[in-house]
């Protein structure tokens, strides 16, 4: 590189260097730091090495007044259980879907497209709040299922850890959607025919040669529904009530509320050290994988 | 060794497809198509693109539907028995190696579908991998491989499986010409080792004229010719096929008997003298000389079996000079002379006037207008 170059790509990287710097690193930071401070009386911290929040979570170290309480550990669990539940429903629904929509033609093909966009383009409080509508008591769905005679007295959707997951998978699905049709529009279907050729079952043809090669976008998917999934807290907001707790709903309840700053930073950071632990998985996996896949003209003999 | 029996493998019968495609109306890629192929032969679909040699294929790999017609295999039809069914492998032209699996997963891809135990699959992939020169590739992933190795792993995967029939769709076309060639004698002498019926598409004339035992050239989803490389080299049934395959100078004429000479006069041009067998007198018809039937002699001495011509170009092809050259009443004309003979003391120039001269059972007559 010249050093003309790289003048010009010192430049062209400052921006965003300094926009993730400001915006992202420095706010981390902040959250790193207050983790291990004492909470003040009134919100805010004192500028003291506390590191007992912690072990508020986990049980150790303890000290200065903490005590051990297993409940937010459950509540992570809790969270993690409705991420994963939300990836395996969105994933049912998106992978077949994805197959569907590669063999249309192009027009329906992009009109698709843009229908899995178009929620974006609405406020999100909005579109909960419209779940909330249609699944309270006195509700579309349960008014449409009464006066069809199929039940006697409304089903109890609201509330519960159903209309959350419903919620989660409605606003995340076309996060798994569009990876998944990627990997999908880029398969090669004269692999699905020579798959066939060769005596292959279709269901040996979809476990031995579709499935693999379709497996990156799944993995793809799995890991950008799975992160906001686990962070998420207007959902269980709106649609959990008081009954469903999801860790987004604990920090948020921490910084505003209970104005425990430091407790706060304490249980976003676990939740991010458990999404870091997940992505590096993704990526040593990918790696493994990386090798099999194509990696350009080797030894034109 | 094994050869070509008159047993037959497979049968065609009368098979019909069409399809509307949004382009260009109802397309018709079969049309009618009988043709019944041998054990152990090594048959060639040859035609121009779109002339349903590849969905013929695809049709027999079972890829694709008859709307109406019947494939059959030893006698038991093959409507109803999907692809994976078929006991027949394919080749296909962009050889569809699955990229995530190494070449010994490729080729034992078939055997392990098909619940062939490990041990036994382990030494038939090496055993087809010595046979196609990859022993020691078994490793490697195919994007590692050169297109060379890459055909020959398609190769093997399709042979692994002992098929009573390989097709192969244009599975040499993607190599450089030089690599094309040897994979020809090379494809060709498998197919005689193994012991398995070979249809191969093509578009190259070349490519089917050297391996082919027999050559079906198609058009328009018919069968326009089916026969021996000789036999359709040299007796063309129309036009189409004499200009399809090799180089022909073809004239169009009516047929007249002299006293038992047969000429084919053509309009405003030279009678060209013939052997008239099948036509009769008044007939129009088409009549090919190839390039090689002429024997040149400078100056223009117009006689019987022969014709007057003006060089236009020449050129040089290393063994033979092609000389395009024109008749007196402007058609043109290829002419073949050896290089060494030219060369030796001929010294043709653009321009200068020759007689190139035949023998009266070189013309080949076909019917004029005949598809």
């Amino acid at each position: 590189m010249t050093s003309q170059r790289r003048r010009a790509v010192v430049l062209l990287l400052a921006p965003i260097t300094l926009l993730l710097g400001a915006f992202f690193l420095i706010p981390l930071g902040i959250m790193v730091v207050y983790s291990l401070l004492e909470p003040g009386l009134y919100g805010g911290v004192v500028w003291s090495f506390y590191p007992y929040s912690y072990g508020r979570v986990f049980g150790w170290p303890l000290g200065g007044g903490e005590e051990f309480e297993p409940l937010y550990i459950q509540i992570i669990l809790n969270s993690v259980y409705y991420a994963v539940i939300t990836v395996i429903v969105s994933l049912i629904v998106c992978y077949p879907v994805a197959f569907w929509v590669s063999r249309m033609g192009p027009v329906a093909k992009n009109l698709v497209l843009f229908a899995i966009t178009l929620p974006f383009f609405a406020n999100l409080l909005v579109r909960i709040y419209a779940w909330l509508l249609l699944l309270r008591p006195t509700g579309a769905i349960n008014t449409a299922l009464m006066s069809l005679g199929l039940i006697d007295a409304p089903l109890n959707m609201i509330f519960t850890e159903f209309a959350v997951i419903v919620g989660l998978v409605y606003v995340l699905i076309p996060f798994m959607f569009l990876p998944i049709y990627a990997s999908v529009e880029r398969l090669d279907w004269s692999l699905v025919q020579a798959s066939q050729d060769l005596g292959a079952t279709p269901f040996q043809t979809f476990r031995r040669v579709i499935l693999p090669l379709t497996a990156p976008g799944i993995a793809g998917g799995a890991v950008i529904v799975f992160i906001p999934a686990l962070g998420n807290f207007i959902v269980p907001a709106f649609l959990g009530g008081s009954k469903v707790q999801m860790t987004g709903n604990v920090i948020e309840r921490q910084f505003l509320q209970s104005r425990n700053w430091p407790f706060g930073s304490t249980l976003a950071m676990i939740v991010m050290a458990s999404v870091l632990v997940l992505i590096l998985l993704y990526a040593l996996w990918m790696r493994r994988a990386g090798k099999s896949q194509p990696v350009g003209e080797v030894g034109h003999a | 060794m094994r050869h070509a029996s008159d047993h037959e493998l497979l049968r065609v019968d009368n098979v019909r497809k069409s399809f509307r495609t949004p382009e260009s109306g109802v397309v018709t890629p079969l049309d009618g198509i009988t043709l019944s192929i041998r054990n152990n032969e090594f048959l060639t679909l040859l035609g121009p693109s779109g002339c349903g040699k590849t969905t013929l294929l695809k049709t027999i790999a079972g890829f694709e539907d008859l709307d109406e017609g019947e494939i059959y295999l030893d006698g038991r039809p093959m409507s109803g028995v999907p692809a994976h069914r078929r006991p027949f492998n394919t080749v296909f032209q962009n050889y569809a190696l699955f990229p995530h699996m190494t070449v010994a997963g490729n080729v034992g891809y078939g055997l392990q579908v098909a619940g062939v135990p490990r041990a036994e699959e382990a030494t038939r992939v090496a055993d087809v991998l010595r046979l196609v020169g990859l022993s020691g590739l078994e490793r490697r992933k195919p994007a590692q491989l050169s297109g060379g190795q890459q055909q020959r792993v398609a190769l093997a995967r399709a042979l692994v499986n002992r098929p009573r029939v390989l097709l192969l769709d244009e599975s040499l076309s993607a190599l450089d010409r030089k690599l094309r060639q040897s994979m020809q004698i090379e494809l060709k002498n498998l197919q005689h080792t193994v012991g398995i019926t070979f249809i191969f598409v093509t578009h190259d004339q070349e490519e089917a004229l050297t391996m082919s035992d027999r050559i079906a050239v198609m058009d328009k989803g018919r069968i326009l010719q089916l026969g021996t490389p000789a036999e359709i080299y040299d007796q063309p049934a129309s036009r189409f096929v004499a200009g399809f395959i090799g180089t022909s100078n073809i004239f169009t004429g009516t047929l007249t008997q002299d006293n038992g000479a047969a000429r084919v006069q053509v309009a405003g041009g030279p009678a060209i003298a013939v052997t008239a067998g099948g036509f009769t007198a008044g007939e129009q018809v088409d009549v090919m000389l190839r390039p090689e039937h002429f024997a040149l002699v400078p100056g223009g001495n117009a006689a019987s079996g022969s014709i007057v011509a003006v060089i236009e170009n020449i050129v040089f092809v290393g063994t033979d000079l092609h000389l395009h050259g024109r008749l007196g009443n402007g058609m043109p004309v290829m002419a073949l002379e050896r290089h060494a003979r030219a060369a030796g003391g001929l010294n043709l120039k653009a321009g200068q006037t020759v007689t190139l001269h035949y023998q009266a059972t070189s013309p080949h007559l076909m019917k004029s207008g005949a598809a």
